[in-house]
This record gives C-alpha cells, structure tokens and sequence, in this order.
C-alpha cells in the first residue's frame, strides 16, 4: 500500500463508517492537487507531514463530544465508583453464600471449603464488574443530559442571579453524605436480591429432622417485573448519585425524588395486590400455621397487603413533602 | 525570551481562527475545490493551514452554509464547494460584523497610541 494510502486509512479509520468512503476519496484528490507530477517519495512526505498527525485531522473532520464522562464530573465518578464498589462486593458475597449454605448443607467438609471459596470469588467479582457497569451507566446519563451543568434540555432557559446556591447552604437543605450512600447500599440489596436472588425471599422452617424454604413469590410471575424494577434501581441509583455530588437539596432533585417515590409506590402496590405474585404453596403453608382455612388465610394476607400499600403512599408522600420543603428558600 | 514569543504565537493563532469562516466564506461565491482554494487564499496573503482547510469545508457544509458538488469530468475527480443561500446570508451578516469589529478595535488602538 502507497504512503498515501496508509495516511488516508489512518485519517479515515478514526471517522465514523458513513463519512469515511467521501473523506477518503476527497483527502486523496487534495494529496495529489498538492503533489507536482510523478512526485518523488520526499515530495510525497513533505506534503503528508504538512497535512500533519492523522489523529488530529480526524478530530478536526468529526470534532464533537467523544469522551463518556467529562473532566467536570471524572472526580465524582471515580469516588461513587469505590463507594459503590465497596458496597456492591459484600453484598453480592453475603447473598450467595446465604444460596449457598440453604442448597448445600450435605456435603463432606473439602468440597464446602472449595464451594465457599470459589462462591466468594465469583460473586465478588459479579458484583465488581455489575457495580462499575452500572455506576458508568449512571454517569455517562448524567453526562449527556447535562443535568449537572443544570442544562436540563427541558428547563433551558437563561441564567438568572436567583440560581446561585445561597451561602452558606441552610441546614436544611443540606444531604448528609450518608443519605446516599444508605439509598445505594438499600437499592443494591433490594435489587440484587430479587433479581439475582429470588429464592432467598422464603419462609425458613426448621422442622427437627428436615428443613425446607418456601418461596414467597412465584418466580414466573416476578419475572414480569424484572424490567420495572431494574429501571426504578437504576433511577434510583442516579439519583443517588446526583444526591452524592450535589450535597444539597435544589427543586430539580426533589422533584426526581418526587418522581422516584410516586414510581416505587405505583410499582409497590400492584405487585402487593398481585394474586399471582405469591406462591400458592406459601399460602398453604401459611394456613397450616395460622390453623385457618386456606380461603380465609388468603383473603387476611391481602388485606394486610392493602394495609401495607396504604402505609407505603403515606410515607412516600411525607417523604415528597418534606424534600420538596427543604429546598424551599 | 522564548516564553513570551511562544505566548504571542498562540495568541496570534487564537485571534486568526474566529477570522477562518469569514476568510473561507468570501472566496466561495463561485465554486472552488480543497486545493484551488488553499491557492487562492495563499496568492491574498491569508494562508490556511491544509490540515485545518479542508475539514473546514466539509464542517461548513454539514452547516448548511455550503454546497458541494463532484466533479468527475477531469481525470482527477474533485469536490467543489460553492456558498449556499443560507451562506450567503450568514457571509453577509459575518462581514459587516466584521467591519464594525475591526473599526472598533482600529479605534480602541489609535486613541492608545494618540
């Protein structure tokens, strides 16, 4: 391949497919304009090296955004990243081996060292890899929607004197750095247990002689809301996130929050009053200890379940409420 | 000594690339390829650098400001480039800020040096 060549790819092999093909064929029309006729290899050089770094002329064809995350948030990214790393890692760890223990409780006492250590290794390293993929997911959001530069695309409007934080912050308005460290460490549980874990949600009986676990929910009617709840986990933990690096309440972030509690409600009280979530052999279970009928037992658990629906809307609204004060001037 | 002559280049740099779209613009009423317009603005004394002219095209085209064509009737095919309706205006608007701008500034130095 000509020298000539060789610098077109290196341009054009930086550019996104759909602009390569005419950049090519217009870098090399403006080389040979550039050369005299039957060029010397020197000549050919000179006007390569004039042109300059090939990286650089791939920047100035398609300059634009291409980093994930920026300078202005890279700190923050790195610290939440350990934060939830750190928290991730154990979590993972303490689940599975809770799976593990309730499965494997027979075999001879090397296989249980070897099972235990290889258990802890995997979901250690599961838990590294899902925290770093989600807190870079997370990131890269906040990044492109221009939330921390307050450039929301909806609320774009000019700058006005009223936005600046008024200093110092009001005691009220502020967010303990543990706030959001609790939020993450509560949605990584809830989250990796019903998504990873879901047999460990069970009624532990320990009969002399035998134990079993029965399962709470039916795991194919959970899985109908697997998706709703991986994307109120991952709401969740952006806002977390946004907690994390403002360390104060202004009205965008509670109103997040707003939209976030309202999300877990609606998502609370259809699962609570799903007949079909819960497994009919708890319910079976459950009548046998309670020594009532099954109808009855069945009919006692969702009233108590409306119950708890009422108690969740009326947190979550206290909840609405008081941030929604707080970042009240 | 070399601080401050390396200080002044990229001062010089910074103050000349607002200047690339309205130079790049006046010499495109008529249709003028990579190359021929490099030529053309080396002849008026106002040099691009190759390396920043001919992405500079293509960006100004993306903008809607210019139009491009290719030519493949000479045995080099070329790409020409000629200003848009849209440029033209633009073209117009850049130059007159750009004769407010320089008397401005013609005047900030001449009352410095009175």
């Amino acid at each position: 391949m000509s020298i000539i060549e060789r610098y077109i790819l290196a341009v054009t092999e930086r550019l996104p497919e759909e602009m390569r093909y005419d950049v090519a064929e217009e870098l090399r029309s403006n080389i040979e304009d550039m050369l005299p006729e039957n060029a010397a290899e020197d000549e050919i050089r000179s006007v390569l090296e004039k042109l300059g770094n090939p990286r650089k002329l791939a920047q100035e064809y398609n300059p634009g955004k291409r980093f994930l995350i920026g300078p202005a948030l890279y700190d923050n990214y790195i610290s939440v990243l350990k934060t939830v790393v750190a928290i991730a890692i154990p979590v993972l760890m303490c689940l599975s081996l809770l799976d593990w223990f309730n499965k494997d409780t027979s075999a001879e006492i090397g296989k249980v060292w070897a099972g235990l250590f290889s258990n802890a290794i995997g979901s250690a390293l599961e838990g590294g890899l899902q925290a770093a993929f989600w807190v870079t997911l997370v990131f890269v959001i906040i990044e492109r929607s221009g939330v921390n530069e307050n450039e929301l695309p909806f609320a774009r409007k000019k700058w006005s004197i009223d936005e600046l934080p008024t200093s110092p912050v009001p005691k009220k308005a502020l967010i303990s750095r543990a706030d959001p460290i609790v939020s993450m460490f509560l949605t990584i549980l809830f989250t990796s247990l019903i998504y990873l874990k879901p047999q460990l949600i069970a009624v532990y009986i320990n009969d002399p002689g035998r134990s079993e676990a029965i399962r709470l929910f039916d795991n194919d009617r959970l899985k109908l809301f697997i998706p709703a709840i991986l994307l109120l986990a991952l709401f969740q933990l952006c806002i977390a996130v946004w907690k994390f690096i403002q360390m104060r309440w202004t009205l965008p972030l509670a109103v997040a929050n707003a939209v976030q509690d309202v999300g877990s409600a609606l998502l609370f009280i259809i699962m609570c009053n799903d007949r079909l979530l819960f497994n009919p052999d708890f319910f079976e279970k459950l009548s046998q200890w309670l020594k009532l009928p099954l109808d009855t037992t069945i009919d006692k658990w969702f009233t108590g379940m409306q119950a708890a629906s009422v108690i969740f809307i009326v947190i979550c609204a206290i909840n609405i409420i008081f941030t929604l004060r707080k970042c009240k001037r | 000594m070399e601080s401050i002559n390396e200080l002044i280049n990229s001062l010089i740099v910074e103050l000349k690339r607002g200047t690339l779209v309205l130079s790049v613009l006046s010499q495109l009423s008529k249709p003028e390829y990579g190359y021929s317009l490099a030529q053309k603005l080396e002849e008026k004394n106002t040099p691009i650098e190759a390396g920043t002219l001919y992405p500079l095209l293509r960006r100004l085209e993306k903008q809607n400001l210019l139009t491009s064509q290719w030519d493949t009737s000479e045995s080099r095919p070329r790409k020409f480039y000629v200003l848009s309706d849209m440029g033209k205006e633009v073209y117009n608007s850049l130059k007159e800020e750009w004769r407010a701008l320089s008397r401005q500034l013609q005047g900030l130095i001449e009352e410095e040096e009175a």
